[in-house]
């Protein structure tokens, strides 16, 4: 499809039921299809059975406990209910998801010997130039598995592993994935962290030994082409005693007018005073349903931060999850959300403190605009073991049209009088006074406005290695231009 | 003795059911509904002066309450939900904060209304007080519906208490308020209830053109208490104010659910919660600030200040800001702890111990609400609640005297 057509095109997805259509919008390079032949892919029929997940475990080579596992969490997500409280799913068919699709290649490790599709997709995203460029390691997923993952010498060195999670868990990590393995995120969790338990494919494993401080990032990208598909890849990081790591996270999806479907997990083990940056810039295309899984526990002294841009997918349920266990771990979370025409996305974080002398921090900024719907939701959870925690809440909210809508549903909920909590939230409009005087500079209007948008993102941008910011400051831009 | 558990002050979006915010449980026995219901009414209201020109009908059915046009002929639009998100489940005629089942206990009470009607431009100097003494054992509901018409000023003041210190029951109100244009109300309840009665509040308003409306509510008493206030602020610059303070008590609970839905343009809203929690006490505050399409340049303001008392204690907050509106503001700000550290050092150093300290801080709290109460009996039966809670307190609060 080329881009004009793409541009002008209403497209129905299927969504009227919740009354939402979705026009289709020009996104730049993330909308680029390949087509996929069907000699080059392996996928699963249509739907999810115990027949299909078996399939998927003999394709993947599981050993016995992990085909028990997912059968097991099938089991369970039958019986549990879709949450009544967020966005409606009604347009999300799992009769009609694939949910495993492999593209006919083993991975590679060499980026030249990756099949020249897919190669031209990555290429196009610009993965391995910023691999050459600043990165420690970088893995690609494409469809439901690693196409491509290399980790630099000198970060091997330290004794760092980064590799997908298939050979961690086939060969001498196995032990280690089995004791970590949804631990944190169990299937018992809510429906789709069930359907993920049943069948995850895909992602990455992270192991960073004790005192080992990597200096620069190490990143996963998850390109999900398959029209119809779902994505349910598992990250699952181990960072040991005072050690330190930058964790990236970059997905994106061209669209198709059929759902498609996220579903992955996050699961991250912070050591004692250890140290654990994990940044996420979320571009899925407009058909995508993202109800995705992130949790993080933190031992003493142990400190996980959040850095989450929310800008693509259908409808999105996404809560980062910290759980501060050890006494004076620490949380922080600061996130940005976009939500533009067809797109119902409910983001925020949870903070759950545990230890004593914890301390979490939560910092959002949501944008809605041309009827898109956007909520925050949060909770702050102090325990009574919690004595002496402290926890901050601030989001903010800026509307730039009256066809879009903007909640912020923040809750506390604490158990001990042996801590602070305060909350702080707006929500407004883009200052005439502001526009007015950006204009008065020479500034067009719309440039003002985009301008206003970046500074209001910035607390996120900041966080970003310079591509990411980047990156982010062009989706924003994007998104300002489409109206 | 059958009881049933009326699902009450839902918030107006559902959030994560583990929160247990979504809504709450006001368990009512049949026993308690059929006591009411056979009883006369008023029954504990002491025989209150009304001045001169204002309107006041008792014992009108609630059948025929619901059919006056004033009430009929909102300009609701029948929309109590949240526009644009889920069909809320507690769809009501005419608005409350507690909600449709709290509609649906009341009625089966069968409890006749009181009308107060404020005539058209008259403004009435006086607070209008009416004091209900419950003695232990009562059980009782009592409906005022008030209809200020265009220009009338009036204070209200509802006052409940009980002549006996340590008694049970069951004590209900609603009311329910309209405002026409240019209409001021300064609606005032207070409740020095004993510790062992179950409490509820239930108000629903509805503002129209520069409308300005004053809600100061204080709770110092009960043991589960249950507070739902909805106001639907359809005219242009109609101004809502809202003070709650209160005190809850060691192994009592405080459930509120605050509801301002601004649709005229130029509105105004301010709530402000001041609370203290003592030792083995409950809370969950819902607080919303609903901005409906239309309501260019209005402006909301909450905020929420607890103090906590006591290693074990629950308190819950959800504090929402709702936007379907561009231009408007809107903010919240909470914050819950306990006294700080600082605040005790620089006390000691002045000679003052941490018992007198915590007695300060709960007496400034409560000082926020109680100086809105224009009835110095009030203010002082206020005072002697808080002297009462401190008489056999020794500074520490795993020991409160409050505990049953």
């Amino acid at each position: 499809m080329d881009s004009e057509m793409r541009k002008d095109t209403p497209i129905d997805t299927g969504e009227n039921d919740s009354g939402i259509l979705l026009q289709d919008v020009e996104r730049g390079l993330y909308d680029f299809k390949d087509e996929e032949r069907e000699e080059d892919f392996f996928k699963v029929d249509e739907g999810l059975t115990p027949d299909i997940v078996r399939e998927i475990s003999e394709a993947k080579h599981d050993p016995a406990w992990m085909l028990d596992f997912r059968l097991k969490s099938l089991e369970i997500y039958e019986k549990l209910s879709v949450p009544d409280w967020g966005p409606p799913i009604d347009g999300l068919d799992m009769a009609k998801i694939v949910t495993y699709v492999r593209p006919r290649t083993d991975m590679k490790a060499s980026w030249e010997d990756v099949p020249e599709d897919i190669k031209n997709a990555f290429d196009k995203l610009g993965i391995p130039q910023a691999e050459r460029e600043s990165l420690g390691g970088v893995g690609a997923q494409y469809d439901s598995e690693l196409v491509y993952h290399n980790v630099r010498e000198d970060v091997a060195k330290q004794g760092v592993i980064y590799t997908d999670m298939e050979s961690a868990l086939t060969g001498e990590y196995e032990e280690m994935v089995k004791d970590h393995f949804m631990k944190l995120v169990p299937p018992t969790d809510h429906k789709f962290a069930a359907l993920h338990g049943a069948v995850w494919s895909g992602g990455s494993f992270v192991y960073v030994p004790k005192n080992v401080k990597v200096d620069i990032p190490l990143q996963s990208y998850f390109r999900l082409n398959a029209p119809g598909a779902g994505q349910f890849e598992h990250t699952l990081i181990i960072v040991e005693e005072g050690a330190d790591v930058h964790f990236i996270e970059g997905c994106s999806a061209p669209k198709y007018n059929v759902a498609n479907l996220h579903a992955g997990c996050v699961e991250l083990f912070v050591g004692k005073n250890a140290h654990l940056r994990y940044s996420t810039i979320e571009n899925w295309s407009k058909n995508m349903y993202n109800l995705n899984t992130k949790r993080a526990i933190c031992e003493e002294g142990g400190t996980i931060e959040w850095i989450s841009g929310s800008f693509g997918s259908h409808e999105s349920y996404l809560y980062p999850t910290s759980i501060l266990k050890g006494d004076s771990s620490h949380a922080e979370f600061t996130g940005v959300t976009f939500a533009g025409k067809g797109q119902n996305l409910d983001t925020g974080a949870r903070m759950v403190h545990i230890g004593r002398n914890t301390s979490s921090f939560i910092d959002t900024k949501s944008i809605c605009k041309s009827g898109g719907i956007s909520t925050y939701r949060s909770c702050v959870e102090v325990r009574k073991s919690a004595v002496g925690s402290k926890a901050s809440v601030n989001c903010g909210s800026l509307m730039l049209d009256s066809e879009s809508r903007s909640d912020t549903v923040p809750a506390m909920v604490i158990l001990t009088d042996k801590a602070d909590v305060g909350h702080e939230a707006k929500i407004g409009k883009i200052s005439d006074e502001a526009v007015f005087y950006l204009m008065s500079r020479g500034v067009s209007e719309a440039d003002a406005r985009a301008m206003i948008v970046s500074g209001f993102a910035n607390p996120v941008s900041k966080e970003l290695p310079l591509e990411y910011a980047a990156e982010m400051n062009n989706l924003i831009k994007l998104e300002m231009e489409q109206g | 003795m059958d009881v049933k558990n009326i699902k009450v002050n839902n918030l107006p979006v559902l959030s994560w059911h583990r929160d247990a915010l979504n809504d709450a449980d006001l368990p009512v026995s049949q026993g308690t509904v059929d006591a009411i219901k056979n009883a006369s009414h008023p029954a504990y209201l002491v025989k209150p002066e009304y001045p001169e020109g204002l309107k006041v009908t008792e014992g009108v059915s609630q059948d025929d309450a619901a059919k006056l046009p004033w009430i009929k002929d909102i300009k609701a639009e029948k929309e109590n939900y949240v526009a644009g998100k889920y069909p809320i489940y507690t769809k009501q005629d005419f608005l409350t904060g507690m909600g449709r089942e709290a509609d649906e206990l009341i009625k089966e009470t069968a409890v006749p209304v009181r009308l107060i009607e404020a005539p058209a431009g008259k403004k009435f100097e006086k607070p209008v007080y009416l004091h209900y003494t419950y003695p232990n054992g009562s059980e009782d509901v009592d409906i005022t519906f008030i209809h200020m018409e265009k220009g009338s000023d009036l204070t209200l003041i509802q006052y409940l208490d009980s002549d006996s210190i340590n008694g049970s029951g069951f004590a209900g109100t609603q009311t329910k308020v309209v405002l026409e244009d240019d209409a001021v109300l300064h609606l005032i309840k207070v409740q020095c209830l004993p510790l062992d009665f179950v409490y509820f509040n239930d108000m629903g308003s509805f503002m129209k053109e520069r409308a300005h409306f004053q809600y100061t509510e204080l709770v110092l008493g009960g043991k589960n208490n249950y507070l739902g206030c909805a106001v639907d602020q359809t005219g242009r610059e109609s101004d809502f104010k809202a003070d709650l303070g209160f005190i809850v008590s060691n192994g009592n609970l405080l459930d509120l659910n605050y509801n301002d839905i601004f649709r005229g343009s130029k509105s105004k809203g301010v709530m402000r919660f001041n609370g203290v929690m003592i030792e083995g006490s409950k809370k969950a505050s819902r607080e919303t600030l609903d901005f409906r399409k239309g309501c260019i340049d209005a402006d909301g303001d909450e905020e929420e200040n607890i103090l906590m008392l006591g290693p074990n204690i629950e308190n819950r907050t959800i504090p929402l800001i709702l936007g379907e509106e561009e231009k408007v503001n809107g903010r919240h700000a909470a914050t819950a702890g306990k006294l700080s550290e600082d605040m005790l050092f620089y006390m000691e150093t002045r000679g003052i111990d941490e018992r007198q300290a915590r007695e300060m801080m709960i007496r400034s709290n409560i000082s926020k609400v109680t100086r809105l109460i224009p009835n110095e009996e009030i203010a002082m039966a206020a005072d002697a609640r808080i002297d009462r809670i401190f008489a056999a307190c020794d500074g520490d609060c795993r020991n409160c005297p409050t505990a049953h």
